[in-house]
C-alpha cells in the first residue's frame, strides 16, 4: 500500500536528517563499517600467500562466503534495524503510541530507524562482489546467479524471522534484550564457508541458528555445490520461521500489559 | 439528542504482579519460588459518555484512571467486562477506530527528540492519510491557537516542558479525532501553562463537539473544565454527576478539600 | 590508595552486577575464538605450520587472543567520553581523587572480571576440543610474558584515555572511536598474528604501538623471539608508555581548559 512506502519514506528522511546532525559521529561509524570489510579482505589476501585453498575453496570462493555475509547482514540490517531499539521503545512508552496508531505495530518497530549508512556501505560490497563474480572460474552462469539473489532473499527472510522473534521476546519479558546480539554474533560465523566447522557445528548452523543456510547456501549455490534437497530445505526454514515468529510476535502483543505509570 | 460515545459496561481490570522479595537473600529466593499478587486496578467500572461531553476522570494516585482511559483506547485488554468507543472495542484495535481518536499521556510525547516538531507532523499525516489540504488548514489553526508558530522549526528537544506539551497537543489533533483520551495532561506544567492547556482544551472541545475524557489529580482542572466529573478510588467508581452535585453531596468548600473528605471516608470503608 | 582498591572493588561487584551485558560480551569473545579456531584448523589440515607457527602455537595464538584481548582491550575508556559529554565529570574534579587513577582502577576491576572469565574459557574449550596447548618450555618465558602484558595493558589504558579525552571537544566522539578500536585491534594482531600479513605491511605496522598490545606479549609466550627481541621489545614499550603518558597529560590538561571554558 501506497501509506506503508510514504510512511517509510517519512522515516528515512527523519532517520536521515538525525545523522546529518551527528556529522562526525555517523562518518566515522560509516568509515568504520567500511575499514571493517577491507581488513578483512586484506586478511584474506595475506592468508592465500601462504596456501592455494581453504577448506577446498580458492581466495575468490573464500572471498564470495565473506561478501555474502556482508550482502544478507547489511540487508538484514538495513530493513529491521528499528528491532534494536524495540526495549527504549517500550521503556520510554513509544511502543504504546505505536499500539494506538492506525499502523502496523511491527512494521513501525522494524522502521522506526531506518539507517542510511548501510545503504553508503552496500554500495561498495555489491561493486566487490561483482569482480568477484567475473573472477570466479565459470564466470556468471545465468541460472546460478538467478539461484544465489533468491537464496539470498530467502536469508533475509530467515533474518526477519529472526528479529521478529526478538522483538516478540522483548515485548512479552520486557527483560530480555541481548538476544539479538547473540543472533548477530553467530552470524559472523557465516564469514566462512560452513566446511570448516566441524560437522555438530555445521549441524547447529543448519538446523538451529541458519546462518549456513542463510549466507553459505547463497555462494554455494553460485559455485554449484548445493543441491535441490537443501536449496528445499531452505525455503521450508524460511516460511515456517516467518510463520512461526508473527505467530509469536501477535502472541506477545496480545500479552503485553504496558509499563504501568 | 446527542449519541452515545464512550460506553463501558463492568470493566475490570486485575493484573497479576511478582513480589520481589528485598536484599540478596530475597532475590536469590525469587529464582527458585515466585510469589505473585493480584492487583485489582479497576474494578466493575461503568459509565456512558455522551457526544461532545468534557468529562474528568479524579482519583488518587493507584486509583485506576490510567488504566481505565488505557483500556478505553485499546493499550489493555479488560479482565472481564465490555466497551464501546465510537462502536468500536477498543483493544480488537482497528484502523478505523484509531483513526477517530487521540491519547494524550502527560510528560509524555510522540515527537522525535532531535528533530523539529514539524517532523513529527509530517510523520503523522502519512500515518492517519490526512490528506494534503486538510494537514495544511488544521495544522494552521492548531498551531495558531496553541501559539507555537515559530517553535515548529526548533528540536524538541530545545523545547521547555511548557511548549513541548503544546506542541505534543498539536501533533496527537491533526488527524481532527472525534475522541480525546487525555492522561494528567496538565502534569509539571507551570501554572501559566496549565491555563493556556485549559484553555485550549475547553477551545477544543466547543469548536468540534471533540468528547474528551481527561484524568487529573489536579483539581483545577477538573473544575476549569468539566462539567461532568467522574470519581474513581480503589478501582470503584464512587461517584459520576455534574460537578455542582458533589458539593451538594459532600458539602461546600475548597474543592481539594472536598475531595479528601470523599476519598478518605472510603479509605475508612 | 585504599579508595582506589573501594572503587575497583565497587566496579567488581556492577560489573556482576551487569550479568547481562557481560555475559554477552563473553559471548562474543568465545564466538570470535570459535571462528578462528576453526579457519587455522582447517589451514593447517594438510600442511604443518603457517606463516612460521605450527599448529600447536597457532591454536595457542588464538586462545592467547582470547586471554589478552579480554586483558587489553575491554575497559571503561568510553564511559570516559560519556562522562565528559555529560558533564559528570565536574563531580569527579570536585572530590579529592585523581581521575586518572580513579579511571585506572575501574578500568582494572573490569578487566581482571573479564580475564578471568577468559581463563576459564580457554581451560573448558581446551578440554573440549582437545587442545594442546603450546607452554612455554623456559620458566623466564613467563616474567617476560607478564611484563610484556603489564605493558601492554598500560597502553591500551593511556590509548583509551587519550581518545576518551575526545569527548572534551565534541559530543560525537562515538563514531570515530569505533575506527580508531577497530585499527587498533587489527594492528595489535588481537585476530591473527601479524606475520600473516606482508613483510612491507608488518614493518609498517611495528611502527606503531599496537603490535606491543597483543602480538608482542603473545610472540613472547610462544618463545618465537630470542632474548635480545625480547629486551628490545619491553623497551620500545616502556617508551611508548612514556610517549602515551606525555601525551595523556597534555591532552588532559588542554581538555580540562577546554572544560572549564564551557562552564560544562
Amino acid at each position: 500500500m501506497g501509506k506503508y512506502l510514504r510512511i517509510w519514506q517519512r522515516l528515512a528522511v527523519m532517520g536521515f536528517k538525525i545523522q546529518t546532525g551527528h556529522p562526525l559521529s555517523s562518518s566515522g561509524y560509516l568509515l568504520g563499517k567500511f575499514i571493517r570489510i577491507v581488513f578483512f579482505l586484506v586478511f584474506l589476501v595475506a592468508i592465500f600467500k601462504h596456501t592455494q585453498a581453504l577448506a577446498g575453496y580458492s581466495l575468490e570462493q573464500v572471498a564470495l562466503f565473506f561478501l555474502t555475509f556482508n550482502i544478507v547482514d547489511i540487508l538484514a540490517q538495513l530493513f529491521f534495524r528499528g528491532i534494536y531499539g524495540i526495549r527504549a521503545l517500550i521503556r520510554e512508552g513509544d511502543f504504546d503510541y505505536f499500539l494506538i496508531q492506525p499502523v502496523n505495530v511491527l512494521y513501525r518497530v522494524a522502521f522506526n530507524t531506518v539507517d542510511f549508512l548501510d545503504v553508503v556501505t552496500l554500495i561498495p560490497v555489491f561493486v566487490i562482489t561483482w569482480i568477484v563474480f567475473k573472477r570466479i572460474p565459470g564466470g556468471i552462469q545465468p541460472g546460478r546467479f538467478c539461484l544465489y539473489i533468491l537464496l539470498c532473499l530467502n536469508g533475509m527472510i530467515i533474518a526477519l524471522a529472526i528479529h521478529i522473534a526478538v522483538a516478540a521476546l522483548a515485548v512479552l519479558t520486557q527483560e530480555l534484550e541481548n538476544t539479538i546480539w547473540i543472533y548477530r554474533d553467530v552470524m559472523t560465523l557465516g564469514r566462512f564457508p560452513s566446511d570448516i566447522y566441524s560437522s555438530k557445528l555445521q549441524y547447529v548452523l543448519i538446523f538451529v541458528i541458519p546462518v549456513t543456510v542463510m549466507i553459505s547456501f547463497p555462494a554455494k549455490a553460485f559455485l554449484g555445490r548445493l543441491n535441490l534437497l537443501w536449496i528445499f530445505h531452505a525455503v521450508l526454514m524460511a516460511s515456517l520461521g516467518l510463520w512461526l515468529s508473527l505467530y509469536f510476535w501477535r502472541y506477545a502483543t496480545r500479552k503485553y500489559t504496558s509499563v504501568s505509570s | 439528542m446527542p449519541a452515545t460515545v464512550i460506553e463501558a459496561v463492568a470493566l475490570s481490570k486485575h493484573f497479576r504482579v511478582m513480589q520481589k522479595a528485598p536484599g540478596l537473600k530475597g532475590a536469590l529466593k525469587g529464582l527458585f519460588s515466585r510469589v505473585y499478587r493480584d492487583v485489582h486496578a479497576v474494578k466493575e467500572i461503568s459509565f456512558s459518555i455522551k457526544e461532545g461531553e468534557l468529562v474528568g476522570f479524579l482519583g488518587p494516585n493507584g486509583a485506576g484512571k490510567t488504566t481505565s482511559l488505557k483500556m478505553l483506547s485499546g493499550l489493555l485488554h479488560p479482565s472481564s467486562g465490555q466497551a464501546h468507543v465510537l462502536g468500536f472495542v477498543p483493544w480488537h484495535r482497528e484502523r478505523r477506530f484509531q483513526k477517530q481518536f487521540t491519547m494524550v499521556m502527560g510528560q509524555r510525547t510522540q515527537l522525535w527528540w532531535d528533530l523539529p516538531a514539524w517532523d513529527s507532523f509530517l510523520l503523522n499525516k502519512e500515518i492517519f492519510e490526512i490528506p494534503d489540504a486538510e494537514f495544511e488548514t488544521t495544522a494552521k489553526e492548531l498551531t495558531r491557537l496553541l501559539e507555537i508558530e515559530d517553535l515548529l522549526e526548533i528540536p524538541v528537544k530545545k523545547l521547555s516542558l511548557g511548549q513541548r506539551m503544546k506542541a505534543e497537543l498539536a501533533c496527537s489533533l491533526l488527524h481532527s479525532p472525534k475522541v480525546l483520551l487525555m492522561d494528567e495532561p496538565t502534569i509539571g506544567l507551570d501554572v501559566m501553562m496549565q491555563q493556556k492547556v485549559r484553555q485550549f482544551i475547553l477551545a477544543y472541545n466547543q469548536r468540534r463537539k471533540a468528547t474528551i475524557l481527561l484524568t487529573s489529580h489536579n483539581m483545577d482542572d477538573v473544575s476549569e473544565l468539566c462539567s461532568r466529573v467522574i470519581l474513581i478510588d480503589h478501582g470503584r467508581i464512587l461517584f459520576d454527576g455534574p460537578l455542582s452535585e458533589i458539593h451538594k453531596r459532600y458539602g461546600d468548600g475548597k474543592l481539594a478539600d472536598v475531595m479528601r473528605t470523599v476519598f478518605s471516608e472510603q479509605r475508612v470503608h | 590508595m585504599k579508595k582506589y582498591w573501594f572503587v575497583y572493588s565497587l566496579y567488581w561487584q556492577e560489573g556482576l552486577s551487569r550479568r547481562a551485558s557481560f555475559f554477552m560480551e563473553r559471548f562474543r569473545s568465545l564466538v570470535v575464538l570459535l571462528s578462528f579456531y576453526y579457519l587455522w584448523s582447517a589451514l593447517l589440515t594438510h600442511r604443518t605450520s603457517f606463516a612460521g607457527y605450527d599448529r600447536s602455537q597457532m591454536i595457542t595464538y588464538v586462545l592467547g587472543m582470547n586471554i589478552l584481548r579480554s586483558l587489553v582491550f575491554a575497559g571503561k575508556s568510553d564511559e570516559i567520553a560519556w562522562e565528559i559529554n555529560r558533564g559528570v565529570l565536574s563531580g569527579y574534579l570536585l572530590k579529592p581523587v585523581n581521575f586518572m587513577a580513579y579511571a585506572f582502577s575501574r578500568d582494572l576491576s573490569e578487566k581482571s572480571i573479564n580475564l578471568l572469565s577468559a581463563l576459564i574459557e580457554v581451560c573448558v574449550l581446551s578440554k573440549v576440543l582437545g587442545i594442546a596447548i603450546a607452554w612455554p618450555h623456559r620458566w623466564d618465558t613467563w616474567v617476560w610474558f607478564i611484563m610484556a602484558m603489564a605493558g601492554a595493558v598500560v597502553m591500551n589504558f593511556l590509548l583509551s584515555f587519550i581518545v576518551g579525552c575526545w569527548g572534551f571537544w565534541t559530543a560525537e566522539s562515538g563514531g570515530p572511536r569505533f575506527c580508531l578500536e577497530l585499527l587498533l585491534e587489527f594492528s595489535a594482531g588481537a585476530f591473527f598474528p601479524l606475520s600473516v600479513l606482508s613483510r612491507p605491511l608488518q614493518a609498517f605496522l611495528q611502527k606503531l604501538p599496537s603490535p606491543y598490545l597483543v602480538f608482542f606479549p603473545l610472540n613472547i609466550f610462544l618463545e618465537k623471539l630470542n632474548p635480545t627481541q625480547i629486551t628490545y621489545g619491553i623497551m620500545t614499550q616502556f617508551l611508548w608508555i612514556l610517549v602515551l603518558a606525555g601525551g595523556t597529560r597534555l591532552v588532559w590538561m588542554r581538555g580540562l581548559n577546554a572544560y572549564a571554558a564551557q562552564g560544562s
